[in-house]
C-alpha cells in the first residue's frame, strides 16, 4: 500500500528526517513512536505533502507521490488527520466533515454517496451528530479530534494517517479515541498512527518503528515490542 | 555617474585591519563622487543640468534617510514623499511669513519634519508590515489635504513663490563674493552637493554604531532583539526620526532648488517613487540611493525623446531575447516561468515604435519598472554588483578580516552568581482562555548548577520558558532571582528589564539576526556596556572610536570562546545550522548573565555538533553561570544536568538528578502513556 | 435636528461603499494574508469600464459584464502581484506589486478614458424623494441596497457551495484545507477575484453621485481600509458597522467643517486605531507563540 524509501526531510536549513525506510501494508495498522522531536510528525508532514521531501521516494499503491502539493496527495486517496486536529472552527461540524469529501465533490476522486458517509461518520461519532450545526470551534478537544478523524474518513481514503490523536486528551477522552482507532482496524482501514503514548499505540497497532532522532532504531510486530526495553530507552535515554 | 561608489565611506569608523579592495572601495567611491560633483559644473555649464544633479543630490539625501527605514529597520514607509513636503513647505512657509532665508528654512525643515517622524513612529511601534504601509499611506494623504485646505498658512493650492535663494551674504560683511555673479549662481550647487556629501557621512556613521545594529536587530528579529536588552520601541523611534529629518533636509532644498512649492507634488506617486529608487539602487548601501535618485530623476527626461526610447526598448529587447534563450537553455526546471518577462520586454519594442509619446505612459513604465526589480532585481543594482564582484561587497563581511580578540569572554561579577538559590519561581500560573499551561509550578535553581526542564509536548516547558524571560505575565505566581543587592522580581517586567537584570536566553527556532555577521550578533548582546549617545555616533567623537574598538575585542573573544572565531565576519543566515545554535548562546553570553536559559539548543543538531555543544555547555557553568536546560535529547540532558525537573500538563510531576526522574514511575507514564489503562481497554 | 437626520441619511450610502470595499480587503486577507493595494484602481476600472458599455446595454445589463470584467482583473492581480511575491516568502515583494500594478491601472486608464473626471449617467431619476422631511436621491437607495447585496451574495457563496466553504477553510487554516484536497492555490485566486468584482461593482454603484475618472478611487480604497480595520481585517460584518461610522462622521465634518476636510476623519480613524488597537474593534488579541 504505501512504501517509503530513504526519506529524508526538514525545516530550512535543518533536516529532521535521515533517510527512513518503511511501510504500510494494505489493511494493517502501523504505529510509528519515539519521543519529542525523534520526527514522527514531520514523516507525516512530509508524507502528505505539507513539506517537500528532500530525498527519497513515497509510493502509494505503486504510484509515487512525493514532493506533490498536500491538495494533490489528497486525490491520491491519503487521507490525514493532523496533529493539533486543525478542524476549521467558523464552520459547523457538518461543514468540515463535507471538506472532508472535498475531492469528491469537485471530481477529482470517485464521487459515491457523500451524504452516506457522513451518516456513516455520525454513526461513529455519535456526539458529533448531537453537534452537527454548532461551529466546530466551539466544540472541546476530544470532540475535535473525533471531527479531525472523522472529516478525514470523508475521503473514503486508501490510507488514513493519524497523528498524535490523543494529545493533550483526557485518559477517558483517550481510550475513546483508541476505541475508535480499533474498530476503523476491524473494518480492514488501512492506518498509520504516529503517538507519542507508546503503549497505548503499540496496543493497536500490528508493527511498529521506533524514531530517534530522524532514524529508525528499530522495528517490529507491535507486541513484541511492547515488552521490549529498548522502547523505553528511546524515550527517556540511558539504554543504549 | 556614481555607479562605482561603493557602500562605504573612507570616513567610516576604520576597521582595524581590512585587506583587499573591499574597504579602498569605498574611499575610491568617495573620491570620484567628490570630484565629479566639483567638476561638473564647469564640465557642463547648461543651467538645466546642473538644475538636474541638484536635484538627484536632493532625492539621493531623502532616499539615503528612507533606507534607514526601508533598508535598516525592514518598515515600509508610504509616508516619506508627505515629509519631504512638510520639510519643503516647513522652509517656505517660514519665508512667505516671516521673510526667512534659506538657513532658517533648512532649519525649519528638518525640525519640523523630525517631529512628524516622531508622530509617525507611534503606529509603527504596534504595526509592520501592510498595516505600517497604509498608515504612512494616510499619513502622506493627510499632509497633503492639509497643505491644500489650511490657506492662510500655506496658500493652499497656488502654492507660494520663493525668491533666488541667497546662500552666503556677503553683503553683512560689507564685500563682494570672491567668486563673481557667474560664481554666486553655484553656491546653491555645491551647498547641496555638501549636503549630500554630508548626508552620506552621517548616515555611514549612523549605520555601523551601535544604533545601526538596534536597527538591523529589530528588523531580523524583534522578539531577540528585546530579549538583547535592545528597546525595539526606542530604536524604532531613533530611525524614524533620523528619516524624517533627511527628508526635511530635502524638502527644505527642494523648496528652494525650484523656488516654487505646491501641494500636488508630494502626493502618492513621488513616495512609490522613492520607494522603486530605494529597491532598485539597493538597499542597506550609499550607492544603492544615488543610482536610484539618478534613475528616477532622469527618466521623464529619456521617455521624452521617443528616438531614445526606441534604440533602448529595441536594446532590452536584444539582451533579454539572449539573456532568456541562455537561461531557457541552461534551466532544466521551471523554464516557461522566464519566458513572461522575456515576451513583457520584447513587446515592449513593437510598442515604443507604435507609439508617438510614452510620456503619458511614464507611470506604466515606472510600474513595471516596480515589478522588474521586485521579482528580478530585488537586492537592487548594488547587490546585484556585489554579488558578481566579490570585492565590492561591504568590508565588514568580507572574509579574511580578523579582529584581535581582547577582554575575558565570560565576566560574571563576583556575588551576583553567589545566592542560593539563584532563581525562586513560587506557584506560577499561565492561563490562556480556559487552559492552564502552567497550573501553579514551583521551581527553585541552584547558582552554578545546569537545570534540566523536560516533559512531553504540550507540558509547558516552553510557556515556563517565556514567562521567566518576561515574553509572557503570568496570570499568578512569583519569580524571584537573588542578586548581590537583594533579590528582585522577574514577573511583570518587560524582557529587556529581565535581559539587564541578567537573564539571557536562546531560542527554540533560532532568532539570530540573519543579515547580520556573527560579530555583529554578539556586538548586539553587548549593546548594555553602550555608553554613547547619537551625537557620539553621529560625530565619531574618541570615546565612540575607543568603545568599539573595545567592544568589537571582547565580542571576538566570545566568539573564540564557543568556537566561531574564524567565522566571525559570516552572515549568520550563511553559517551551518550547528553554527547558529552556538554563536545563539555566544550572543547571549554577551549580556553578562548570571542566568542562561536554553531552549532545545540541540534541536537538529548531528551527533558531532552535540558533541561540541555540550562542552561549551560545561564550560558555561564552571565559569559560574547558572544554567537552565529544556531538551528533548534524553542523553543531552542526563549528561549535563545537575538536578531535572519533570512537567506534565502544566504541572511539575517529579524532580531530582537525572537518575531519579529517569526511574520515576509517573515520568515514565508521561512519557510512554499508562499500560494498565490501556490492558483494561484491550480486553474490554 | 432635521439637518442632522438628513446628514446621517447620506452618510450611510457612502457608508455602504467604504463597507463594500472593505469586505473585499476582509475576502484576500483571510485566505491569504495579503491584499491589493490597488483596490482603489480597480474600482475605477469597473466604474469606466461601465461607463464604455452603458451606452450599449443600459444601465443594468452592464452591471452583470462590469463583474466579469472584475472577476478577471482580480485573478490578474493575484497571477502577477501576489503570488510571484508569496512564493518567494517577500511581505515588501506583494505590498509593491500590487502597488505597481495599481499605478498601471490607472496610468492606462488616464490614457484610455482620459484624465479628466466624466459624468456617469444616472439609471434613476435625480430628484430626490422626501421620507420624514429627509431628501434622500434614489440613486443613495440603490447605493446601500446593491452593497448590501453584493455582501450578501458573497456570504451565501461562502456558506453554501462547496467552492465558498472551501474559501472559509482556507481562510480558517490553509494547511489543513491543503489537506482536505483543497487547491488553496486557486482558492486565493478566487477570493482575489471576489473581492476586485466586489470593488468593481462598487465603482459603478458609486459613479453616478460622483463623478468618474482614473484617480476616483484611490482615497475611497484608502479609507475603506481604515474600515476595514476597525470591522476586524480577519472577517465579520464589522464592516458594515465601521462602513456607517465613517460615512456618517464624513458628511458631518463636510458640511460642519468644510467639504475639503472630509476625507481627513477616516484617515484620523486609521492612524489612530492602528496606533491603538492595530486588531480593530471587533478583533480578538492574539498571543504570539516563541
Amino acid at each position: 500500500m504505501l512504501e517509503v524509501s530513504g526519506l529524508s526531510a526538514g525545516y530550512g536549513q535543518i533536516e529532521v528526517l535521515h533517510g527512513l525506510d518503511f511501510a504500510v501494508p494494505k489493511g494493517q495498522v502501523v504505529a510509528l513512536i519515539g519521543s519529542n522531536g525523534a520526527g514522527k510528525t514531520t514523516t507525516m508532514r512530509a508524507l502528505s505533502g505539507m513539506i517537500r521531501p528532500r530525498a527519497g521516494s513515497i509510493r502509494l499503491n505503486g504510484r509515487e507521490i512525493g514532493g506533490l502539493e498536500s491538495y494533490d496527495v489528497a486525490r491520491f486517496g491519503l487521507a490525514h488527520s493532523p496533529e493539533g486536529r486543525r478542524v476549521f472552527p467558523t464552520l459547523s461540524v457538518e461543514d468540515n466533515l463535507t471538506l472532508g469529501a472535498f475531492p469528491r465533490l469537485t471530481g477529482s476522486r470517485p464521487k459515491g454517496d457523500v451524504a452516506a458517509d457522513r451518516d456513516r461518520a455520525f454513526e461513529l461519532f455519535p456526539r458529533l451528530k448531537e453537534r452537527r450545526t454548532q461551529l466546530a470551534g466551539t466544540l472541546s478537544g476530544g470532540e475535535q479530534q473525533m471531527l479531525a478523524m472523522g472529516r478525514a474518513l470523508m475521503l473514503r481514503p486508501e490510507i488514513l494517517l493519524l497523528d498524535e490523536p490523543s494529545m493533550g486528551l483526557a485518559p477517558k477522552l483517550v481510550e475513546e479515541v483508541f476505541r475508535i482507532i480499533r474498530q476503523l482496524k476491524t473494518e480492514q482501514v488501512t492506518m498509520l498512527l504516529v503517538e507519542q503514548f507508546a503503549m497505548a499505540a503499540l496496543g493497536v497497532a500490528d508493527h511498529a518503528y521506533v524514531l530517534e532522532n530522524g532514524r529508525i532504531r528499530f522495528q517490529g510486530p507491535a507486541q513484541q515490542l511492547r515488552n521490549d526495553p529498548a522502547v523505553r530507552a528511546a524515550y527517556l535515554g540511558g539504554g543504549h | 555617474m556614481a555607479q562605482t561608489l561603493a557602500p562605504n565611506s573612507a570616513a567610516a569608523p576604520a576597521p582595524a585591519s581590512a585587506p583587499g579592495l573591499s574597504r579602498y572601495a569605498g574611499l575610491v567611491g568617495t573620491i570620484l563622487l567628490v570630484a565629479f560633483l566639483a567638476a561638473f559644473p564647469h564640465v557642463v555649464t547648461s543651467s538645466y543640468y546642473i538644475h538636474l544633479v541638484v536635484v538627484i543630490a536632493i532625492y539621493a539625501i531623502l532616499i539615503l534617510g528612507l533606507d534607514i527605514v526601508v533598508g535598516y529597520t525592514g518598515q515600509v514607509s508610504l509616508g516619506h514623499a508627505g515629509l519631504f513636503g512638510v520639510g519643503a513647505y516647513g522652509a517656505a512657509v517660514l519665508f512667505l511669513h516671516f521673510k526667512l532665508g534659506l538657513w532658517w528654512g533648512i532649519l525649519a525643515g528638518i525640525g519640523v519634519t523630525s517631529a512628524f517622524g516622531v508622530l509617525l513612529a507611534v503606529p509603527a511601534l504596534r504595526v509592520t508590515g501592510p498595516y505600517l504601509a497604509m498608515v504612512t499611506l494616510a499619513f502622506g494623504t493627510i499632509v497633503q489635504i492639509f497643505i491644500n485646505e489650511l490657506t492662510p498658512l500655506t496658500n493652499g493650492p497656488l502654492g507660494i513663490t520663493l525668491p533666488p535663494a541667497r546662500v552666503l551674504d556677503f553683503s553683512l560683511i560689507g564685500m563682494q563674493a570672491p567668486w563673481g555673479a557667474a560664481g554666486r549662481k553655484l553656491e546653491f550647487y555645491y551647498l547641496t552637493c555638501i549636503a549630500l556629501l554630508g548626508t552620506i557621512l552621517v548616515v555611514n556613521r549612523v549605520v555601523r554604531s551601535p544604533f545601526g545594529r538596534a536597527f538591523e536587530a529589530l528588523r531580523d528579529s524583534p522578539i531577540a532583539c528585546d530579549c538583547m536588552g535592545v528597546s525595539v520601541y526606542r530604536y524604532k523611534v531613533y530611525a524614524f526620526v533620523i528619516s524624517a529629518a533627511l527628508a526635511g533636509l530635502a524638502g527644505a532644498l527642494f523648496a528652494w532648488s525650484e523656488r516654487y512649492v505646491a501641494p500636488n507634488s508630494y502626493g502618492f506617486e513621488l513616495t512609490v517613487l522613492f520607494l522603486l529608487a530605494v529597491t532598485m539602487g539597493g538597499r542597506k548601501s550609499r550607492a544603492g540611493p544615488i543610482i536610484g535618485a539618478a534613475i528616477i530623476v532622469m527618466m521623464p527626461n529619456i521617455l521624452a525623446d521617443i528616438e531614445l526610447v526606441r534604440i533602448m526598448a529595441g536594446l532590452i529587447a536584444a539582451v533579454a531575447l539572449v539573456v532568456g534563450a541562455l537561461a531557457f537553455l541552461r534551466r532544466q526546471e521551471n523554464r516557461f516561468a522566464i519566458l513572461v518577462p522575456v515576451l513583457l520586454c520584447l513587446a515592449f519594442f513593437p510598442a515604443t515604435l507604435a507609439l508617438q509619446s510614452v510620456t503619458d505612459f511614464r507611470l506604466t513604465v515606472f510600474g513595471l519598472m516596480i515589478l522588474f526589480v521586485v521579482y528580478y532585481l530585488p537586492d537592487g543594482i548594488v547587490g546585484f554588483v556585489r554579488e558578481k564582484i566579490p570585492a565590492l561587497r561591504p568590508a565588514h563581511t568580507a572574509e579574511g578580516k580578523s579582529v584581535q580578540a581582547a577582554g575575558a569572554a565570560l565576566s560574571v561579577q563576583s556575588g551576583r552568581g553567589g545566592a542560593d538559590p539563584l532563581l525562586r519561581v513560587e506557584q506560577a500560573l499561565m492561563q490562556f482562555g480556559g487552559l492552564k499551561a502552567l497550573a501553579g509550578v514551583d521551581l527553585t535553581v541552584r547558582p552554578g548548577t545546569i537545570h534540566g526542564l523536560i516533559g512531553p509536548n504540550g507540558s509547558g516547558k516552553s510557556t515556563m520558558m517565556n514567562v521567566l524571560t518576561g515574553i509572557y505575565k503570568p496570570t499568578a505566581g512569583s519569580v524571584t532571582l537573588a542578586r548581590a543587592d537583594g533579590s528582585t522580581r522577574l514577573d511583570g517586567r518587560t524582557p529587556s528589564e529581565i535581559a539587564a537584570s541578567g537573564v539571557a536566553r536562546t531560542f527554540q527556532n533560532v532568532q539570530l539576526f540573519r543579515e547580520m555577521t556573527a560579530l555583529e550578533n554578539v556586538l548586539v548582546g553587548l549593546h548594555h556596556s553602550f555608553r554613547g549617545n547619537i551625537f557620539d555616533a553621529i560625530l565619531g567623537t574618541p570615546r565612540r572610536k575607543r568603545e568599539e574598538r573595545e567592544q568589537r575585542a571582547r565580542a571576538m573573544s566570545i566568539l573564540d570562546f564557543v568556537g566561531l572565531g574564524a567565522l566571525a565576519q559570516v552572515e549568520a543566515r550563511n553559517l551551518p545550522y550547528g553554527k547558529q545554535r552556538l554563536l545563539e548562546i555566544g550572543r547571549a553570553l554577551a549580556l553578562d548573565p548570571v542566568l542562561l536559559l536554553l531552549d532545545e539548543p540541540a534541536a537538529g543538531l548531528t551527533a558531532p555538533d552535540i558533541a561540541e555543544l555540550t562542552a561549551i555547555i560545561r564550560k558555561i557553568r564552571d565559569a559560574g553561570i547558572t544554567v537552565i536546560l529544556i531538551e528533548h535529547h534524553m542523553d543531552v540532558v542526563m549528561g549535563l544536568c545537575d538536578r531535572v525537573s519533570v512537567l506534565d500538563f502544566g504541572h511539575k510531576i517529579a524532580e531530582g538528578s537525572a537518575r531519579e526522574v529517569q526511574q520515576d514511575p509517573k515520568v515514565v507514564e508521561a512519557y510512554l502513556g499508562s499500560p494498565v489503562a490501556d490492558e483494561e481497554t484491550t480486553h474490554a | 435636528m432635521a439637518i442632522l437626520l438628513q446628514l446621517i441619511a447620506s452618510g450611510v450610502a457612502v457608508g455602504m461603499i467604504y463597507a463594500a470595499i472593505a469586505f473585499g480587503y476582509q475576502l484576500t486577507f483571510a485566505t491569504s494574508k495579503t491584499l491589493n493595494f490597488g483596490q482603489g484602481e480597480a474600482l475605477a476600472l469597473g466604474a469606466l469600464f461601465g461607463l464604455t458599455l452603458v451606452p450599449f446595454t443600459g444601465y443594468w445589463l452592464m452591471i452583470p459584464l462590469v463583474l466579469v470584467f472584475g472577476f478577471a482583473l482580480g485573478a490578474v492581480v493575484e497571477r502577477l502581484g501576489v503570488r510571484p511575491a508569496v512564493k518567494i516568502k517577500s511581505e515588501y515583494g506583494w505590498i509593491m506589486a500590487t502597488i505597481a500594478l495599481g499605478i498601471i491601472f490607472k496610468n492606462v486608464a488616464e490614457n484610455v478614458w482620459g484624465r479628466d473626471d466624466l459624468k456617469f449617467p444616472s439609471p434613476l431619476p435625480e430628484e430626490a424623494i422626501q421620507v420624514a422631511g429627509i431628501r434622500i436621491l434614489p440613486m443613495e437607495l440603490l447605493i446601500v441596497a446593491g452593497a448590501l447585496l453584493m455582501m450578501l451574495a458573497v456570504e451565501i457563496f461562502n456558506r453554501k457551495s462547496i467552492w465558498g466553504k472551501a474559501v472559509v477553510a482556507t481562510s480558517n487554516d490553509i494547511d489543513a484545507a491543503g489537506l482536505m484536497g483543497i487547491n488553496t492555490q486557486k482558492v486565493i485566486t478566487l477570493s482575489y477575484s471576489i473581492s476586485a468584482m466586489t470593488a468593481a461593482f462598487a465603482g459603478v454603484l458609486v459613479a453616478p453621485v460622483t463623478l468618474t475618472g482614473a484617480t476616483m478611487g484611490a482615497v475611497l480604497a484608502l479609507k475603506a481600509f481604515a474600515v476595514a480595520i476597525i470591522g476586524g481585517l480577519e472577517s465579520g460584518l464589522g464592516v458594515i458597522v465601521g462602513g456607517l461610522i465613517l460615512g456618517v462622521a464624513e458628511t458631518l465634518t463636510g458640511f460642519y467643517i468644510s467639504t475639503g476636510y472630509k476625507d481627513v476623519p477616516g484617515l484620523i480613524l486609521l492612524l489612530v486605531v492602528l496606533s491603538i488597537r492595530p486588531v480593530g474593534l471587533f478583533g480578538k488579541a492574539v498571543i504570539k507563540k516563541v
